[in-house]
């Protein structure tokens, strides 16, 4: 697991339950000074997304389309 | 009977029926006791002028032509009955050219005329003749016009009695007198009109202000600078009556305010409580109730709180997008939970408008759960912020029938008694909005469902 993925899942798990905007997640995980690739963080969390329904790690990850990102326990 | 409504109608309606009164009552309160004592001899002379006047108009009808052309005097049944009122009654009727007294004339008031009579040219007088014994009498001397030519005609002597009046009274709204009415009536009715608008004008920019007076600034009072001294006891209790309402109101504001306030507390232990139950279906119900409650509580505060601060304040200025945003995101997971999604819109530069952030955050997220709760299982709430400082919250349930667009904004409004809620949302959401000067009204999504809109003052 890359060290933005990590991130990204820090970022999420801290707001497990709820949304987490977009500018949030990039601030957290590319800080301030970088140029983010609009579907950078897209990208990201598809990567996070396999990696972790590869371990059955039972958590889904949502997409707030406009919001952001939100992470849970799979309801299955 | 409108037209009696106004001010200055009336008074012209009165100034008429009291200025006749006064005309017909002056020469009998005012100069009657006067000249029965015989202190005012002009006052006397103007009570026996209606005395005389009767007296002329009676030998008037005496007046008769006989087939030669000559004039006569007869005894009709009219003058005898007034000569046995008025012993010391006189009369005479004559040719003005010859000077000519007609036949059945007193005798004494030819010999007295008749010397002059040729050489009188007649414009009427009043005359009193010396030599007679009794000082009170009087007479006159006038030209009248009867079917068969103008004659002169001599009254004396004749005492007055009060039926003279009614004589007069009979005989005074003559068109001559109603034509000499009329200018006068005409100059009131215009001094009537000018005073009363001129001095009513006032009124009508008091009127304005207390038209504008509504819930949120019954703290104005109307100013009696200006307005005429009769209206300013209405003004006053005008006054008065809206600082009793606004204490009320007042009073009001702080027992809803305080009463939600007190309602949070047992509604937090209930909702700690329900989460300790174990009945899963059941607790989740509940727990749902609770949460109604509570934001329905939340909106009273909201509207307590936006009430009391006032619309005096300046409004803050804020980025809608970003206000909107973090409302939207909040109420995900709610959504989430309940099997639908919620899509959020925005320009990608920040959305300037004025209001207070509270009370945005309130509306928008009853207008968030109304759409999530509308929204069938498995769809999409859209909320859409737009550069023009409007936010919209799409959903694609079954919509709100165009006669019940007005309504839903009503308090106490539900669709029907099974409706969840209190009926409350919208109107709490509508008077927020209009207290930051916006709008909210509700339009069909295309493709069936309802879109809620607000509009706020772009700053």
């Amino acid at each position: 697991m890359s060290k933005r993925e990590l991130l990204l899942l820090e970022a999420l798990m801290r707001r497990a339950g709820r949304a987490v905007k977009h500018s949030k997640l990039i601030s957290e995980i590319h800080g301030l000074d970088d140029v983010v690739q609009a579907d950078a963080l897209k990208m990201s969390v598809s990567r996070l997304r396999r990696r972790l329904k590869d371990c059955g790690a039972g958590v889904e990850i949502h997409t707030l389309r406009g919001i952001g990102y939100l992470i849970e326990r799979s309801r299955a | 009977m409108k037209l009696l409504r106004s001010l200055s109608s009336r008074l012209v309606v009165y100034w008429v029926v009291f200025s006749m009164l006064a005309f017909f009552m002056i020469p009998a309160t005012a100069l009657l006791p006067l000249a029965t004592l015989g202190i005012d001899d002009v006052g006397y002379v103007r009570l026996e002028g209606h005395t005389v006047k009767r007296a002329r108009n009676i030998l008037m009808r005496t007046l008769r032509q006989r087939s030669d052309g000559g004039v006569f005097v007869e005894m009709t049944d009219e003058l005898r009955a007034y000569k046995a009122r008025n012993p010391d009654f006189r009369y005479a009727a004559f040719d003005p050219t010859t000077g000519a007294a007609f036949e059945g004339s007193s005798k004494e008031l030819i010999d007295y005329f008749s010397a002059e009579l040729p050489r009188l040219e007649i414009l009427g007088a009043n005359f009193h003749i010396l030599t007679d014994s009794n000082p009170k009498s009087r007479g006159s001397i006038r030209m009248v016009r009867t079917p068969f030519g103008r004659f002169g005609t001599i009254v004396y002597g004749a005492q007055f009695h009060w039926d003279d009046l009614l004589f007069w009274l009979y005989h005074y709204p003559t068109t001559a007198n109603a034509i000499a009415y009329l200018p006068l009536c005409a100059t009131i009715s215009l001094v009537a009109l000018v005073v009363v608008r001129k001095n009513l004008k006032p009124m009508r920019s008091s009127a304005a202000k207390v038209a504008e007076i509504d819930l949120n600034s019954l703290d104005q009072r109307v100013s009696t600078e200006g307005l005429p001294s009769e209206v300013v006891p209405f003004v006053d209790a005008v006054n008065t009556a809206f600082s009793r309402v606004d204490d009320g109101v007042a009073r009001q504001r702080r027992f809803i305010a305080n009463s939600a306030h007190e309602l949070r507390t047992p509604i937090a232990i209930l909702r700690t409580r329900v989460d300790k139950l174990d009945d899963a279906p059941l607790k989740h119900e509940i727990k749902r109730d609770a949460q109604r409650i509570q934001t329905i509580l939340e909106q009273l505060l909201v509207l307590a709180q936006v009430e009391e601060r006032g619309a005096a304040a300046p409004m803050p200025e804020l980025d809608l997008a970003e206000t909107v945003l973090a409302e939207t995101a909040d109420y995900t997971p709610l959504a989430l939970n309940a099997g639908r999604r919620i899509a959020f819109e925005a320009p990608s530069v920040p959305v300037a408008a004025s209001g207070y952030k509270w009370a945005i955050e309130s509306v928008v997220a009853n207008l968030i759960e109304n759409a999530a709760r509308a929204e069938p299982a498995g769809g999409v709430v859209l909320v859409r912020v737009a550069p023009d400082a409007t936010v919209a919250a799409v959903d694609h349930g079954e919509g709100v029938a165009p006669a019940h667009r007005e309504m839903i904004f009503e308090p106490f409004w539900r669709k029907s008694e099974t409706t969840p809620g209190a009926g409350l949302g919208l109107a709490i959401a509508k008077e927020l909005i209009e207290r930051l000067a916006g709008r909210i009204w509700v339009e069909e999504t295309p493709g069936g469902g309802a879109t809620f809109k607000i509009s706020l003052n772009k700053s």
